[in-house]
């Protein structure tokens, strides 16, 4: 039985230190763990599948009121006509602010609040690098966007591999579970590199949330904008009293967080999109449906803004003392 | 263990550190200074957070900047305390033991272990936030040991303790001292500084103003005398005899009128010829006194030089 009395003698450890690699995997695990306390992570992250729900719903209702036409043999028009992998690209775009939001939550504060709490301090006089740090925090905050990207995804795969394999889910796209197995990372990665690189020049992480935020809704606006042209422009060549949107309004609808992100969940998918009950190729399927981007522009770009941001939080990183 | 060589740290056109040299070995040693006298700018040099400016700094024989092997073998307790608030202190302590490098198991069990020597096992589930000065003080200090460092750092580790948990903390760094671990205590709480260490490395304005043991710093300040008190029933008859050794550079008398207070140089030759008087004209002394004979006067004594 311990002794009421506490033991307050110094005692050795002379256990085995570990060399100094993969510190950042302590730091990611530290983080994941702080985020998946907090009540809102979940809330966000059931709510970022909402379209897929919307979806499963509108499937299994559209199935329980056509048995009809399944028992004379026919096949069901609403799911003979789907393009399934836009359905994914549509739950992709819809999750876009969804995704954000989370970010905000599991990002903005990793290095701020760090700077903030002088945390830097003692976590950098440990045998532990600037770029341990930093794939650390990177690592804790795209698993788990990446996690919430891709479960809904893929519960929606597995529901549709098992009902819809005779409306054409598998023979559509027989590489569709790899593509979407890229299409998931996409959010992950850039949120938690752009995040993190804003993150480090704060010392408050609301101040990073709020700039972020500012970066983010600004291209949203942009990219809306850009939307309605080319939807507009879409309109008029369908009516004949004018071309189609320009190219290059076309390219900038890509130019913003959410741009970029769908126009590369287009590239990997292959994809230009469509809405959900429009016919492929119907008429007004196309309204408002901006094309596949060049994978030459805007997966560099991708890249290289995440690059870009993480080379930002390394150079930023450094011990530092708030005063005041 | 450290070793600097005509160090100097400049922030911009402000400098920090000037031409330091010193070294530092096993035991406690104290650093001392006023604000901006360079303490927590050497602290971070030794820690290899910051890079000298000029000069070349070496611990354990290598340059620390940047240097995860230094890093091994150095405990740092900052003197900031604003830590990571939503974690437990259980949870902080046993992250940074996985970046210190234990493997999982013996991150936990060493947790455990140092929480209890710092006295916190039983408040480490709570959150960081809700945690005193004094606690958090003790999770620092419970941090810098994790990996049983040969250096450990402590930036102002007194602040914020009650008199109960200063004892203890001067208990547990002795005991690291003892087992021949060099530890760097900045401080301006001079009282419990001198209740550690004899030690000193004194800074002002960023230079070294003394380093060594504090009784021979003393001993070499000549343009203080020191000061020397002494209790006798018969106070004029101590001053008679006594005013006549060649030592003596004043005494007056206390208005109380039962002690005398001399100025003297030189005092070991004083109280050998103060042993003489009392054994040969049987002057009789209730007890004597040096009150500058501590830390507080030499840090004052140097820093007014």
């Amino acid at each position: 039985m311990a002794s009421p009395i506490a033991d307050l003698t110094y005692r050795n450890y002379d256990g085995p230190l570990e060399p100094p690699v993969n510190r950042w995997w302590a730091i990611a695990k530290m983080s994941m763990r702080l985020s998946i306390k907090k009540k809102g992570f979940w809330v966000w992250s059931v709510i970022s599948a909402y379209w897929y729900l919307i979806l499963l719903a509108v499937f299994y209702f559209v199935d329980s009121g056509s048995q009809a036409v399944a028992a004379s043999g026919q096949q069901n028009p609403f799911f003979k006509n789907i393009v399934w992998k836009d359905q994914f690209l549509n739950g992709f775009a819809t999750a876009q602010l969804l995704m954000f939001v989370l970010a905000l939550m599991l990002g903005s504060g990793a290095i701020a609040n760090d700077n903030r709490a002088n945390a830097l301090l003692v976590y950098l006089s440990k045998p532990c690098s600037k770029l341990d740090y930093v794939i650390g925090k990177w690592l804790g905050i795209f698993v788990l966007i990446s996690l919430v990207s891709a479960v809904p995804s893929l519960i929606f795969y597995g529901y549709c591999l098992l009902s819809y394999r005779s409306y054409g889910f598998v023979s559509q796209d027989p590489w569709l579970i790899f593509r979407l197995l890229g299409m998931v990372l996409i959010p992950g990665f850039f949120h938690a590199s752009v995040s993190l690189g804003i993150s480090s020049l704060f010392q408050q992480g609301r101040l990073a949330g709020a700039t972020y935020a500012a970066f983010y809704f600004f291209g949203l606006f942009f990219t809306k904008a850009m939307q309605s042209i080319v939807a507009v422009s879409d309109m008029n060549m369908a009516t004949g009293s004018g071309g189609g949107a320009p190219d290059i309004v076309k390219n900038l609808y890509y130019c913003s967080v959410d741009g970029i992100q769908i126009a590369l969940a287009k590239i990997f998918l292959h994809t230009d999109g469509s809405p959900l009950i429009s016919p492929p190729g119907g008429i007004g399927a196309k309204f408002g449906v901006v094309p596949m981007p060049s994978f030459w522009i805007f997966v560099p770009a991708y890249f290289g803004i995440c690059a870009l941001f993480m080379i930002l939080a390394w150079s930023r990183i450094r011990a530092v003392e708030v005063v005041g | 263990m450290v070793t600097a060589t005509n160090v100097s740290r400049w922030y911009g056109q402000v400098i920090g550190l000037n031409d330091i040299s010193c070294e530092i070995g096993p035991g406690i040693t104290a650093l001392l200074g006023m604000n901006g006298a360079g303490k927590t700018t050497l602290i971070r040099l030794i820690t290899g957070q910051l890079r000298p400016t000029t000069g070349d700094l070496r611990v354990f024989g290598e340059e620390p900047f940047a240097n995860i092997n230094v890093y091994r073998r150095l405990g740092y307790c900052p003197e900031i305390d604003n830590f990571y608030e939503h974690y437990t202190g259980r949870d902080f302590v046993r992250f940074l033991a996985r970046l210190d490098g234990l493997s999982s198991a013996d991150a936990k069990s060493r947790t455990e272990a140092v929480l209890d020597m710092v006295g916190m096992s039983d408040r480490a589930d709570r959150k960081i936030a809700g945690y005193s000065k004094g606690m958090r003080q003790r999770i620092k200090l419970a941090q810098a040991m994790l990996h049983d460092p040969d250096m450990i750092l402590l930036d102002e580790p007194l602040n914020g303790l009650d008199p109960i948990g200063r004892r203890e903390f001067i208990d547990i760094l002795g005991a690291l001292a003892e087992q021949g671990k060099a530890i760097l205590v900045s401080s301006h709480i001079l009282f419990e500084v001198e209740q550690m260490t004899r030690s000193l490395l004194l800074l002002h304005r960023g230079r070294r103003l003394a380093t060594g043991d504090l009784g021979v710093i003393r001993s070499l300040i000549d343009k203080h005398p020191h000061q020397i008190r002494i209790e006798t029933d018969e106070p004029r008859r101590a001053a008679a005899l006594l005013a006549a050794l060649p030592n003596i550079v004043s005494m007056k008398f206390d208005r109380s009128g039962d002690s005398i207070q001399l100025e003297v140089r030189e005092p070991d030759s004083f109280y050998d010829a103060l042993s003489n008087a009392v054994i040969e004209h049987g002057l009789r002394i209730r007890g004597f006194s040096s009150p500058d004979n501590n830390l507080e006067s030499v840090f004052k004594y140097l820093v007014e030089a």
